[in-house]
């Protein structure tokens, strides 16, 4: 296995901030905390807010879990409700985001674990999952998304959270409520996994050309 | 021919008990006597005592009295009132004179002038206007069936209606307790009436 | 095939699943608003309460069978007590006719008693 180690990596949160306009224009904390309180008062155009600002997350976890596109919906709109009905329990948006994943954790792992998602990733889904690639996604990017699907749930999850939402080792541990050495060795078998299917998938496409 | 005078007897013979069954009952009922129309007296009178005991409220009564075996008046007045079928005290005392009419006590005596009933004491007081009576009805066994007590005062009127077998003498000896009194008060009754009347006659 | 943690990131970067997402998710909110207001609030709550005895029928029967139990005792009780209320009333009237008529009866007597003596 070779992998690139890199030091820095890129602070997505800043990269994801959106001016809006009106009394909600504040820091994007400062903003979460008072559509918070407005939502949990029964404002929807609060609420709307707070879906529009967290809905790549809680969506993101599961498209790349599932590689299905209409699970992966239907999954965080049930997040979503969730949160709607528990609001009230929210203090904050720090804990916003954290309530969010971890429910969007919990239910992909849930919905894994019923016979009926025990399936093989199909080749249906391979295509879903390209129908939702950009133009700028290459060749390799595919390839990871697709192999990533065909890996044991738990190593699946680990690397999500580890790639996607950028967690620490101790926060994945935390989120799983597994120890984070078993986070360690999840994360390398995975990686292993990942580069073993890449490499057979090669040669086959190899073969398959000559 | 025959056949029709058998049938006819037959008939006739059902007919005889199913009458008789029906007098049973009826003649044990006829004790009773209809004191409704003294209600209207209530609203004149100063202290009314109004007693309406059936069959079923006699037997709880009898059956509460009998929980208190260690009083003797209790086992008394329950042994009287174990047969019984009724019991209905109406009773009236007024403040003044000429409350009631005499067609009020005419009405209950009209009712005692049925056949069964036997006055058996009656006291008269023309000066005082006063006139006590006691009825007891019989069966056919010649046993008490029934018994009422009329006592009308210038004052007071008392109707008593015992219907069922009851023994008088045992009634007049209930003694001691709630007031009522025994013997020895009896007596002191008695002399305390006897000095009264040679007092009023001096 | 080598590919660097950079490549996982791109590769697993965020997606937004766009505004149709979020019209979906309000609209479902409104729809449950809607069903939640319709209902009188007593009757979900009696709703959910028959749903959860339906989930446990063991807890159900044994609720359903201490309350008919509880009933029993209590409708014996309450019978005994009346029972004692109207026995006690019917003992005091009993007393109380016998003792009028123990009164009148012996005022009678010594009225005739009083008459006849010379």
């Amino acid at each position: 296995m070779v992998l690139c180690h890199k030091s820095v990596r890129p602070n997505r949160l800043y990269l994801r901030i959106v001016p809006i306009e009106g009394p909600l224009n504040a820091e994007p904390e400062a903003r979460m905390d008072m559509a918070l309180r407005q939502a949990s008062q029964g404002d929807h155009r609060a609420f709307a807010e707070i879906v529009r600002e967290h809905q790549g997350m809680v969506f993101s976890i599961g498209w790349h879990f599932f590689a299905d596109r209409g699970l992966a919906e239907d999954l965080a709109q049930e997040v979503f409700l969730q949160l709607h009905q528990g609001l009230s329990a929210i203090q904050s948006a720090a804990h916003l985001v954290h309530w969010l994943r971890r429910t969007a954790v919990h239910r992909c792992i849930d919905q894994s674990r019923r016979k009926y998602f025990r399936r093989e990733s199909s080749l249906d889904e391979m295509q879903e999952i390209a129908t939702g690639a950009t133009p700028a996604d290459s060749f390799l990017h595919k390839r990871l998304r697709q192999t990533l699907t065909q890996l044991p749930e738990k190593q699946r999850m680990v690397v999500v959270l580890r790639y996607e939402e950028e967690l620490g080792l101790g926060e994945i541990a935390e989120l799983l409520n597994i120890p984070v050495n078993t986070v360690k060795s999840t994360l390398h078998r995975a990686l292993e996994g990942l580069r073993e299917k890449l490499t057979r998938k090669l040669k086959e496409a190899r073969y398959a050309i000559f | 021919m025959k056949t029709a005078a058998r049938s006819n007897w037959l008939i006739g013979f059902f007919v005889g008990v199913l009458v008789f069954c029906l007098a049973l009952p009826t003649r044990a009922q006829d004790a009773r006597l209809k004191l409704a129309q003294l209600e209207k007296l209530s609203a004149k009178a100063v202290e009314v005592n109004n007693v309406t005991l059936d069959g079923d409220m006699l037997q709880l009564a009898a059956k509460f009295l009998d929980l208190d075996k260690d009083d003797p008046e209790s086992q008394q007045v329950k042994s009287l009132i174990k047969n019984l079928k009724g019991i209905y005290v109406k009773s009236f005392e007024f403040d003044q004179p000429n409350q009631y009419s005499a067609s009020d006590v005419e009405e209950i005596r009209s009712q005692l002038a049925a056949p069964g009933w036997n006055k058996i004491v009656e006291s008269r007081d023309k000066r005082a206007n006063e006139n006590d009576e006691i009825y007891v009805m019989k069966d056919s066994h010649n046993n008490v069936a029934g018994v009422a007590i009329v006592v009308a005062e210038p004052k007071e009127l008392t109707v008593v209606n015992i219907v069922g077998p009851v023994d008088l003498d045992k009634l007049s000896a209930l003694g001691g307790k709630f007031g009522i009194p025994g013997d020895k008060e009896k007596e002191h009754v008695k002399k305390k009436t006897t000095r009264e009347a040679s007092h009023d006659k001096s | 095939m080598q590919f660097s943690e950079d490549d996982l990131r791109a590769a697993l970067r965020r997606k937004d699943p766009g505004e149709s997402f979020t019209e979906s998710v309000m609209a479902r909110v409104n729809q449950l608003q809607a069903r939640v207001t319709s209902t009188p609030k007593a009757g979900s709550q009696l709703g959910e309460l028959w749903h959860g005895l339906l989930r446990r029928p063991a807890l159900t029967g044994a609720a359903a069978g201490m309350l008919i139990v509880g009933a029993s005792l209590g409708f014996v009780h309450y019978r005994g007590v009346q029972e004692r209320r109207t026995g006690e009333v019917a003992k005091q009237q009993a007393l109380l006719a016998l003792r009028i008529t123990n009164a009148k009866l012996n005022h009678v007597i010594e009225r005739v008693k009083t008459a006849q003596t010379p």
